[in-house]
């Protein structure tokens, strides 16, 4: 009953505006965004930017925080934080700051005087020069003098960091999260070719295109499943069958998940589909290399990342909806939409965002680096949306027996 | 007057009330997320553009969901007063507490020492919300489908954030790059939008002719 | 196997409303009818038959079946809401075949009994009419031919006939009694000419309470020889109005031929007349007071 019930919610969305304004979306957001973008070229020796890379190397940690710290201090202006992804100054008091300035002491384990009479010595041989082409050129008479001592450990300085971040706030660029972005480091062209073998012999090629692809439609996936949530619940309100069905043999489980597999179904199809499109442009680039390319790569990268997404937000409106039978879960998906998106701190993270971030093509070692990070957080938000569909499943098993009624306090008098 | 007084009330206590709570939910909530203290002017125009717009959404569209069921929309349709002129008492209504929590909360971040410009954030956020809105109420009147109505403008909203480059005038965030001009093309889109929506609801309702 | 459905102490509160109040009766196989004024409690008890809402106080049975067994008795029941609709985009066939599966009915099944019940509610040639087109008769039978579509032992109609004309009405009712030749029929109804024509057995509810239970007869029997019936001048029906239970009235030029309740002869001129059940019906529901009349 199950399967066949499952078909009929499909055949149902193929009749839905919803459905195919949702395709239609999908591939408007497709081609506007990821259509046309860079192939994967071999770097060429000789060259003078491959791009930027995040040092793993503790020290280049420890330094670039500590340097980008003392600067964002001594400019006295408010510290940046996106709690999430808007911008929230912070202010700090007096205090705050006296605390900040001994977290900075403690760090490069100098007194106040001592690294702010530094400072002045390092900025008096600091000029910046503009040529007719804008392109400026720094000239540092002096080193940069505060660094972090060579025996500290990373933990100390962790803990340290720590003390920072909670000072100034959540969102801000000390979090622990945030650490390494302080240590960005040109890329040689051995870790370029690096990368680039590792596109071709790691990933597949494919892998690489899969994963830009995830990080694209991930964002419109968390948000469009909202509508059809919504709009499955309120079809029966709207149509007056609630009752009809209430009163057949049908299980609560085989209805409820037959609608919700109906449109998780209807959801990821297209999305699989799509895939062919990038998928094409991989098999192009690995035939040119002369590489085998991994056929299955987007159907597991968008099962493994995609389809959470999915899960979690039909489930999220489909509760909601079922609840309170009215519009409240569009406008709730909008801000767990909002906050998911804003909040994500850079555009290769994971973390516990709902839309986890991959943007860029490559970068093999760092997507291995967050591979933990993104599975536990898909397991997570599949969970959730397993306990969502419980919470769902319990609220249409009450409404069948009459005990709950719409979520709404009015009760009609039977005749 | 006597009349127009009985619709509002009616409008305010069945329909307008659950969204207004959401509309203020999201004013108040904003300080949460949102720095509102010492902002610059383009600091200001994104909440203007990409946050508090979404009022819009929240309270424009409502407008036609009363008559929703088609025995209702006929039992209004069927009485002397024209079912514009409560879809325009409607929107006025709605119009109204934009306005008012709009001015409130600009009122709010200048006390909070944030420099802009007062009649030109104004103006920001009524063109966009009044898009956003209007488009959705567009929507709704044309397909009657209240979900479909709220989807349509907010993926435009979403899909904005991907650039300006496909959106020409009706981009909704310039005003973060410091472009103004858009801002009218916006508030007209949005003003023909709400008229349209209304104009084609009365059709829809005199000839019980329903798209969808 | 038991064919009857049992109530024994039901109460159903909303809040601090009592919808019903402690109704015992059994209904029996064939056509039941459920009378009652607008508010009476018609509907809470064919939802709780339904499993659509739970007795709060007492005991149901269906078949020999507690009710609290929803799975089961969902089985065994078809269920005509009141407000029977549909998806408005769905057109007849793929309607019935959606609330088949819904019947847990196989693929099979639902080709051979689909054709049949639409041919049997006369919609063999409305396959493909939107529910949305549909009349309001059309959609009530497309209604019932759902409600059956599992073969129920036991089939609930919620006021059937509301909103039919008289042509669409009587077919309806000819088709019910033909689906109550092989199981329980209950149908609700605040028209008594519904009943009168249909049902064998009946009960009427007042104010959540079970006022009469029994057959046609019985509730005729009642009222047998308090009907009268007189010619009377325009100014004495008034009087008759205020003193007497008036159950219909034709005018003839300046007189009045008036139907009225009385326990003896009135008055002169009036003349004892065959109760019939719309007589007795609301003989019932104003002489007899709080009075349960169960036989």
């Amino acid at each position: 009953m199950l399967i066949s019930l499952i078909k009929k919610e499909c055949s149902m969305w193929m009749k839905s505006i919803v459905f195919y304004a949702y395709v239609i979306i999908l591939i408007v957001f497709y081609v506007s965004q990821l259509e046309g973008g860079e192939l994967i070229r071999k770097p060429e020796p000789g060259g003078d930017d491959y791009g930027y890379i995040y040092s793993d190397d503790e020290n280049i940690i420890m330094n670039g925080t500590l340097k980008d710290l003392v600067c964002d201090f001594e400019s006295e202006r408010d510290f940046a934080t996106y709690p999430v992804g808007f911008y929230k100054s912070v202010t700090l008091s007096e205090g705050e700051r006296e605390q900040l300035a001994s977290c900075i002491s403690r760090l490069c384990k100098m007194s106040r005087e001592e690294w702010e009479q530094a400072l002045v010595e390092y900025s008096a041989g600091y000029s910046v020069e503009y040529d007719e082409l804008g392109r400026e050129t720094v000239e540092e008479k002096v080193p940069w003098p505060i660094v972090v001592p060579s025996d500290m450990t990373y933990e100390e300085f962790e803990a340290i960091m720590e003390e920072v971040s909670d000072i100034i706030g959540p969102g801000n660029n000390y979090e622990k999260e945030n650490l390494k972005e302080h240590a960005e480091v040109k890329m040689t062209y051995e870790q370029a070719l690096l990368e680039y073998d590792n596109i071709l012999y790691k990933d597949k090629v494919s892998g690489a295109y899969a994963r830009l692809f995830c990080d694209y439609i991930g964002i419109i996936l968390g948000l469009l499943p909202v509508f059809f949530g919504t709009a499955r619940v309120l079809k029966d309100k709207r149509s007056q069958v609630k009752e009809v069905v209430y009163a057949k043999k049908a299980g609560t489980a085989a209805i409820v998940c037959s609608r919700y597999l109906g449109i998780v179904i209807m959801i990821f199809l297209p999305v699989l589909l799509l895939s062919f499109l990038p998928m094409s442009k991989a098999v192009f680039v690995a035939k040119t290399a002369g590489v085998k390319v991994d056929y299955l790569a987007f159907v597991k990268y968008a099962a493994g990342w995609l389809l959470p997404t999915v899960l979690f937000v039909t489930a999220f409106s489909y509760a909601i909806t079922e609840l309170t039978e009215g519009f409240l879960a569009i406008l709730a998906g909008m801000v767990v939409w909002f906050t998911a998106l804003f909040s994500s701190v850079t555009l290769q993270w994971a973390g516990w965002n709902l839309i986890p971030r991959f943007n860029s093509l490559g970068e093999y070692n760092l997507f291995l680096y967050l591979r933990p990070q993104l599975v536990a957080n898909r397991i997570f938000y599949t969970v959730l949306a397993l306990m969502l569909l419980g919470l769902t499943l319990t609220v249409y098993a009450l409404k069948r027996k009459g005990v709950l009624k719409n979520g709404k306090v009015s009760e009609n008098l039977g005749s | 007057m006597e009349k127009f007084l009985k619709i509002s009330a009616v409008n305010f206590k069945y329909n307008l009330l659950p969204h207004l709570l959401v509309s203020m939910l999201l004013c108040l909530a904003a300080p949460l997320f949102i720095g509102t203290r010492n902002l610059d002017t383009y600091q200001v125009a994104k909440i203007m553009e990409a946050y508090l717009c979404l009022l819009g959404i929240i309270l424009l569209i409502p407008v036609f969901i009363p008559d929703m069921n088609k025995d209702i929309r006929d039992l209004i349709a069927s009485k002397r007063m024209p079912v514009y002129s409560l879809h325009i008492i409607r929107t006025l209504w709605a119009l109204f507490f934009l306005v008012l929590m709009s001015l409130a909360f600009l009122g709010v971040l200048k006390g909070e020492n944030c420099a802009f410009d007062f009649g030109e954030m104004f103006y920001t956020v009524m063109a966009n919300a009044l898009f956003l809105g209007g488009m959705g109420m567009f929507v709704f009147a044309l397909f009657d489908q209240a979900v479909f109505a709220y989807m349509i403008p907010l993926v435009y909203y979403v899909i904005n954030f991907g650039g300006r480059k496909h959106f020409g005038n009706f981009y909704l965030f310039s005003m973060q790059v410091g472009h103004f001009t858009e801002k009218h093309y916006l508030l007209a889109g949005g003003l023909i939008f709400m008229a349209g929506a209304v104009l084609l609801r009365k059709i829809v309702t005199s000839f019980s002719f329903v798209l969808s | 196997m038991e064919t009857e459905i049992r109530l024994e102490g039901v109460c159903k509160y909303y809040g601090k409303k009592q919808a019903l109040k402690d109704v015992t009766m059994t209904i029996p196989s064939g056509m039941f009818g459920l009378l009652g004024r607008n508010g009476a409690g018609k509907t809470t008890l064919m939802k709780i038959l339904a499993t659509l809402h739970r007795a709060d106080v007492g005991k149901v049975s269906v078949c020999g079946v507690d009710v609290k067994n929803s799975a089961e008795i969902r089985s065994m029941t078809g269920y005509l809401p009141q407000d029977f609709s549909m998806y408005g985009n769905m057109g007849v066939y793929e309607a019935m075949d959606y609330l088949g599966t819904l019947s847990g009915l196989s693929k099979g099944e639902r080709k051979k009994r689909i054709p049949e019940l639409l041919e049997k509610v006369n919609l063999s040639h409305n396959y493909r009419t939107k529910v949305k087109a549909m009349s309001g008769g059309m959609r009530r039978r497309l209604g019932i031919a759902q409600a059956i579509l599992n073969n129920p032992k036991v089939l609930i109609v919620d006021e059937p006939t509301a909103g039919l004309d008289p042509e669409e009405r009587v077919r309806f009712r000819n088709l019910l009694c033909e689906i109550a030749e092989e199981r329980i029929v209950i149908l609700s109804t605040h028209i008594v000419g519904d009943v009168e024509a249909t049902c064998e057995n009946i009960a009427v509810l007042d104010e959540g309470s079970l006022k009469f239970a029994g057959t046609v007869e019985e509730l005729l029997n009642m009222a047998e020889g308090r009907i009268y019936t007189a010619e009377v001048s325009r100014m004495e029906l008034e009087k008759i109005k205020k003193d007497y239970i008036v159950t219909g009235m034709l005018t003839k030029g300046s007189m009045v031929d008036v139907r009225f309740v009385s326990e003896e002869k009135p008055f002169e001129g009036a003349k004892n007349c065959e109760p019939n059940v719309e007589d007795a019906y609301l003989y019932l529901m104003n002489e007899k007071g709080g009075e349960t009349v169960c036989l």
